[in-house]
């Protein structure tokens, strides 16, 4: 689903040459749940944002669906990034003057779906996400909970192949995250890979792989004493 | 997506109404100061007979002064020609058509006593004005050459003047009485559009044609006054009206129709001919410079549209551009403002020309309103004017072309005015914009 290799980033000014990513190599397979930790500056969001095409690395090979993304034009790149990538993030970015129906419906708009299309696809998403009934409410008149499930029915509602989630329980309470998490979890069991981005170790153990990025590069996680804990905890959670 | 980026303009009118009003009001402000004097301008620059305009020539001899020109800055030979000169090239008559021509007044007195005398514009002219001019009769005609050969008390009426006396248009045959003469009307004249009224521009070339038309020969036998300018550089030789007439004092407007270049040269010609036979007899002392001019070529050496006017609609060009200038600048901070957005929509797959689009969109949307905002307020503008100058009644109106070029005008100029912005938003980088939402 996601190959990178020997993928670097560099932020150029006058003055100083800054590296976000030094030779990041990976590999996301398809169906996988990979959450990537890292400190600050360790380059996790320019990961995150080269990954999602919302920035063109500066040398190596990225391939996202075996596609490779580095001979693509601006407009190629919006065109694959509608039809194969789902972002959920961190303050969830929905637009206040929109309805709920209206938000899930911005993707689906640059697809150019028909109506009747874009409508089946809208209720659907939100009704999955459980706000079937509250198509038509606005952002604001939500909890902070549900205006993630909004996010997550919008990047879904498109059926992507790749969720991208950038701390997408960060500005949750440990209720609310809890309920995201599951939500981000059953839709992996259904076969979309999802990234996650976050510093939270304990959100990290609960994807089935983990990968940690410091100074730009993936560090071998046998040094940082982690272990996936996710199989036990969904094993409780079915349970 | 039209339709969905017109929702989306709309949203964002409606999130921001005081900034869009502004907006709106710029626009309107700036398109209605520009339209008001451009209309006035178009009005005034109007070829007031296109079909006809390149045929029809105002005549000039230059029987001024031999020590003094008559124009020292330009070198023009004098507007109007003297009362003998038109005479007889009336008499003469080489052109296809043509008329010498001056305006005078009259009172007309009618029929019913309980009916108030009131005074008439009246031009004074040959039997050829009407075919030459293309004069919109309503009933009857002109009258004939043999009328004005034997000086007949006939007249051309409009149909204002028709209705006001015996408030009936076909009048035709009956008599009206013109200060102290019964006149037999010839014809009733419908409403008739000349505007400016180019045949005369000694005098107001605003106004309508005059209320009646009589023979010339009619106008000297009853030695009927010319209210024009009369310019004369030596005083008449002799007193009274007929040393008037037969002195050097220019008076009469004097129009030729020639329908091709032959005729044109065969009557430059005929001109210097006649200027060389009367410098025999002692007249004409100054270098040739007898001319004649098309009507557009005599509306623009006679400055019938003021310079002012010109001044004023550069002004009102200027202060267009400062407010759509203005209104970009509005724009700019609005859209940079919903940085945000356009990340997250540029995230979720929308192109470059889908944002450049939309914004687009909410360009022309409130050049739409400013339009309609400027039509308003060019409607009032308008009124102004005419209440400010009651001789710009007819002209500062709007018509149906100018409202049409208004809407676009209005809708290009924010459009134009929202492109950079616009361009600016779709350059904005998704990925700067998103952790700050």
């Amino acid at each position: 689903m996601l190959h990178m290799q020997n993928l670097r980033k560099v932020f150029r000014t006058a003055l100083v040459e800054t590296h976000a990513l030094r030779d990041l190599t990976l590999d996301v397979k398809a169906g996988e749940f990979v959450a990537v930790t890292g400190p600050s500056g360790s380059g996790k969001t320019t990961f995150l944002n080269i990954a999602g095409l919302l920035e063109e690395h500066t040398d190596g090979v990225y391939e996202l669906d075996g596609i490779d993304v580095k001979k693509l034009d601006d407009d190629a790149r919006s065109r694959l990034r509608n039809e194969k990538i789902g972002f959920i993030f961190q303050s969830f970015n929905l637009i206040a003057d929109l309805d709920l129906y209206d938000n899930v419906d911005v993707p689906l708009r640059y697809r150019g779906f028909p109506k009747a299309e874009r409508k089946r696809r809208i209720e659907q998403a939100l009704s999955r996400v459980g706000l079937g009934s509250r198509l038509h409410h606005y952002p604001n008149e939500l909890s902070g909970g549900q205006q993630q499930r909004v996010a997550i029915a919008r990047a879904l509602a498109g059926e992507p192949k790749l969720l991208l989630a950038d701390e997408p329980t960060g500005n949750l309470d440990t209720v609310m995250a809890r309920g995201v998490l599951e939500l981000l979890e059953e839709i992996n069991d259904q076969g979309t890979t999802i990234v996650m981005v976050t510093h939270d170790l304990e959100l990290a153990r609960r994807a089935r792989r983990h990968v940690h990025i410091v100074d730009g590069q993936v560090v071998d996680l046998a040094e940082h004493d982690f272990a996936p804990v996710r199989a036990v905890e969904r094993v409780r959670a079915v349970a | 997506m039209f339709t969905y980026y017109l929702k989306l303009a709309l949203l964002a009118l409606k999130r921001t109404p005081v900034l869009s009003t502004l907006m709106v009001l710029a626009i309107a402000l700036g398109l209605a100061t520009a339209m008001t004097s451009f209309t006035v301008l178009y009005r005034l620059s109007n070829n007031p007979i296109p079909h006809k305009s390149d045929v029809l020539y105002a005549v000039q001899l230059d029987n001024w002064d031999p020590q003094s020109p008559y124009d020292r800055e330009r070198g023009l030979p004098p507007d109007q020609l003297t009362h003998g000169d038109t005479r007889r090239l009336m008499a003469d008559a080489k052109g296809l058509r043509q008329a010498g021509m001056y305006q005078s007044s009259v009172v007309v007195v009618p029929a019913d006593p309980q009916v108030r005398p009131r005074n008439a514009s009246v031009r004074v002219t040959g039997g050829d004005l009407f075919a030459m001019f293309d004069a919109p009769f309503l009933h009857g005609g002109g009258w004939s050459k043999e009328d004005e050969q034997r000086e007949a008390r006939v007249a051309v009426i409009t149909r204002e003047l028709a209705e006001r006396v015996f408030k009936k248009t076909d009048v035709v045959g009956q008599r009206i009485r013109f200060d102290d003469e019964d006149f037999s009307i010839t014809g009733v004249l419908d409403t008739w559009e000349l505007r400016p009224r180019f045949y005369d521009v000694t005098n107001n070339t605003l106004d309508d044609p005059e209320d009646v038309f009589l023979p010339f020969t009619v106008a000297t036998a009853r030695e009927m006054d010319i209210n024009g300018n009369i310019n004369c550089w030596q005083p008449p030789s002799a007193p009274g009206y007929r040393g008037l007439m037969d002195s050097e004092c220019i008076m009469t407007q004097y129009w030729v129709e020639l329908p091709d270049a032959a005729a044109v040269s065969a009557y430059q010609a005929y001109l210097d001919a006649y200027v060389a036979e009367q410098r025999k007899a002692g007249r004409f002392g100054r270098p040739d410079n007898h001319r004649i001019t098309p009507v557009m070529g005599w509306l623009a050496v006679n400055n019938v549209v003021p310079d002012d006017t010109r001044i004023f609609v550069g002004v009102g060009v200027a202060f267009l551009i400062v407010c759509l200038l203005n209104a970009a600048g509005l724009l700019l901070s609005k859209f940079l403002r919903k940085s945000g957005e356009i990340g997250l929509r540029r995230a979720l797959g929308a192109r470059r020309s889908a944002i450049f689009a939309q914004h687009l969109t909410e360009s022309g949307l409130i050049g739409a309103l400013g339009a309609v905002c400027g039509l308003l307020l060019t409607l009032g503008g308008l009124a102004l004017v005419r209440s400010l100058m009651p001789n710009f009644d007819d002209v500062a109106r709007l018509d149906v072309g100018l409202f049409g070029m208004l809407l676009v005008t209005a809708v290009a100029g924010a459009v134009a005015a929202g492109a950079y912005p616009a361009w600016r938003a779709c350059r904005i980088a998704p990925a700067s914009q998103l952790k700050t939402q």
